[in-house]
């Protein structure tokens, strides 16, 4: 079907002008009143930057943590999107309830008063407290997608295999999460950005001992200098493309080597 | 045997993120109530003092107009444009034009609207060019002003793509044949709507009418950026309450983050039965 003209309008003002000025501005200078000069490019926002030794620094730490939380994410989410595709029981819906919660509640409170006991348990100012944190906000929206992939999927497969070669490992690999795929790939980029976008959390559990770009990124946006910022906030999207096309290929290669290894 | 064994593994399999959200959620709230008691005066002598608190007066007054204006926007908006563009949205390389605002951060975008509106950004420098807007100072202040205007242009921007997202399933699963059905018996366009439509959707508006209400009414990062510093936020005002330095002000800051989290888990409660019960209606008269 031919898109028409209005709804393509809609497109380029709400997504794609926006990200056209994000890239235009990072490589432009100054601007000012009387002098609309596009003309003059320049790559010293991005030099800049990648010459700042702590922003380099944030972001090795971020890809860390951001690595942590989505594996987390992935490995919990999808042992409870099973469950709940595939199990009915009594007070199911106040386990729903709760395992979203922390989508409807102000997850900043919490974290202050969990900053205390991650204080006391010496865990507070910590990547491991940090990691925590951003469970909370990715976790809910990772059940959600994994547990309606794995409705659409159903569970016939996953019998058809059992009874083919009854190996759960094999079922696992070859079958499952394969189909799972899709899901998968939505949920490793969702919460790349869920967890890049934490300022508020983070400082408050990392105690400004854990400085990622987040961190970083908050002084440097009353920074007058629009082209040095403009680089930065593209560093931000530029991330969660990394990290799925990172997953695609680790999956990738995963899925083959053990195919050759079953199969063969 | 084998049954009992097979019930207490589903349970092994939600126990992760029943752990990490159950038990740390519990833990942080506990945590806060505690210190938000007063010790050797009446227990909620903080609390008193935060509801006649001026500051915070103020602050709710503004939140709960940022938080109504920005959810009812984004959500009017961002249905108009799922119930046009469904049939484009089919195709996956449409919908990943949506998901361009979802890559970036709030902040982010926080920061893209400001470029966009400040009094010498983009859109007043352009506008100057071309001879539209005599000067700098007759362009109107859009960021950092005193009725969040900036906060609600970032918010409504951001939340848009997220309400058609969340829509989507909605849409391409609704059973088309009960609209069909109802024009073909007569019924007046809003009749269809009503009897065909909405019922389909209502569940997952309401959720995201929770999802929305919950994270703007407590963000920090997007009125930290583009907000004003005399009127603030309520999740700026908790945050400066607890790191802008006064010690004295750290009780009431747990006294609020203790009344956001009931206030908050009320709505949700009762929020979440409703759009569960309404589903299941759903499901019974298919």
């Amino acid at each position: 079907m031919r898109t028409p003209t209005n709804i393509w309008f809609f497109a380029v003002l709400g997504s794609i002008f926006p990200l056209l000025l994000l890239v235009w501005k990072s490589f432009t200078g100054f601007l000012t009143f009387g002098e609309l000069d596009v003309s003059d490019w320049t790559i010293r926002g991005y030099r800049t930057i990648f010459q700042d030794v702590l922003l380099i620094e944030a972001l090795w730490t971020t890809i860390y943590i951001t690595f942590l939380v989505i594996w987390i994410t992935l490995v919990c989410a999808f042992l409870a999107g099973r469950v709940l595709a595939f199990k009915e029981w009594k007070g199911k819906s106040a386990i729903e309830l709760l395992l979203f919660s922390p989508l409807l509640l102000p997850v900043i409170a919490i974290a202050i008063g969990l900053q205390i006991i991650l204080i006391k348990m010496g865990i507070a100012d910590t990547i491991l407290g940090v990691v925590i944190i951003h469970l909370l906000p990715t976790l809910p929206y990772a059940i959600t997608m994994m547990r309606s992939g794995m409705e659409r999927m159903g569970q016939k497969w996953r019998e058809q295999g059992m009874l083919l070669h009854p190996s759960n490992a094999r079922t696992l690999f070859l079958i499952e999460l394969p189909m799972l795929l899709p899901t998968i790939r939505s949920i490793v980029f969702l919460t790349t950005v869920i967890s890049l976008s934490q300022y508020a959390l983070t400082a408050i559990i990392g105690g400004g001992n854990v400085i990622t770009l987040a961190l970083i990124f908050f002084p440097y946006a009353n920074s007058i200098d629009d082209t040095m910022v403009t680089a930065f906030a593209l560093l931000f999207a530029l991330l969660p493309i990394f990290f799925f096309l990172l997953h695609e290929l680790l999956f990738r290669i995963l899925f083959s080597t053990l195919k050759k290894r079953w199969l063969t | 045997m084998n049954e009992n064994n097979k019930k207490s593994r589903g349970w092994l399999w939600l126990a992760p993120s029943i752990f990490i959200i159950g038990i740390l959620s519990t833990a942080g709230f506990l945590k806060a109530l505690q210190n938000s008691l007063a010790a050797n005066q009446h227990p909620l002598m903080y609390y008193m003092e935060l509801y006649q608190n001026p500051v915070f007066l103020k602050s709710l007054g503004f939140t709960i107009w940022i938080t109504l204006v920005s959810t009812i926007l984004s959500i009017l908006i961002g249905w108009g444009i799922c119930k046009v563009t469904v049939p484009y949205l089919k195709k996956a390389s449409n919908r990943l034009i949506i998901w361009i605002p979802m890559m970036f951060p709030h902040f982010v975008w926080a920061y893209m609207v400001y470029l966009l509106v400040n009094p010498s950004g983009v859109i007043s420098i352009t506008l100057v060019e071309i001879g539209l807007v005599e000067n700098r100072e007759s362009f109107p202040l859009l960021v950092q002003d005193k009725w969040g205007i900036g906060t609600i242009i970032t918010y409504v921007w951001k939340e848009v793509p997220f309400v058609i997202l969340m829509l989507l399933p909605a849409y391409v699963e609704m059973d088309t044949r009960y609209k069909e059905q109802a024009s073909l018996l007569g019924a007046s366009k809003w009749k269809v709507f009503k009897i065909a439509e909405l019922p389909w959707i209502a569940p997952t508006l309401l959720e995201i009418l929770l999802i929305l209400v919950a994270f703007i009414f407590v963000g920090y990062e997007v009125p930290a950026l583009v907000g004003s510093s005399e009127q603030k936020a309520l999740g700026v005002l908790l945050f400066d309450w607890f790191y802008g330095g006064n010690v004295a002000n750290r009780p009431l800051g747990y006294a609020l983050a203790v009344s956001l989290t009931i206030t908050m888990g009320i709505m949700a409660w009762f929020g979440f039965r409703k759009a569960r019960t309404m589903r299941q209606r759903l499901v019974n008269s298919a």
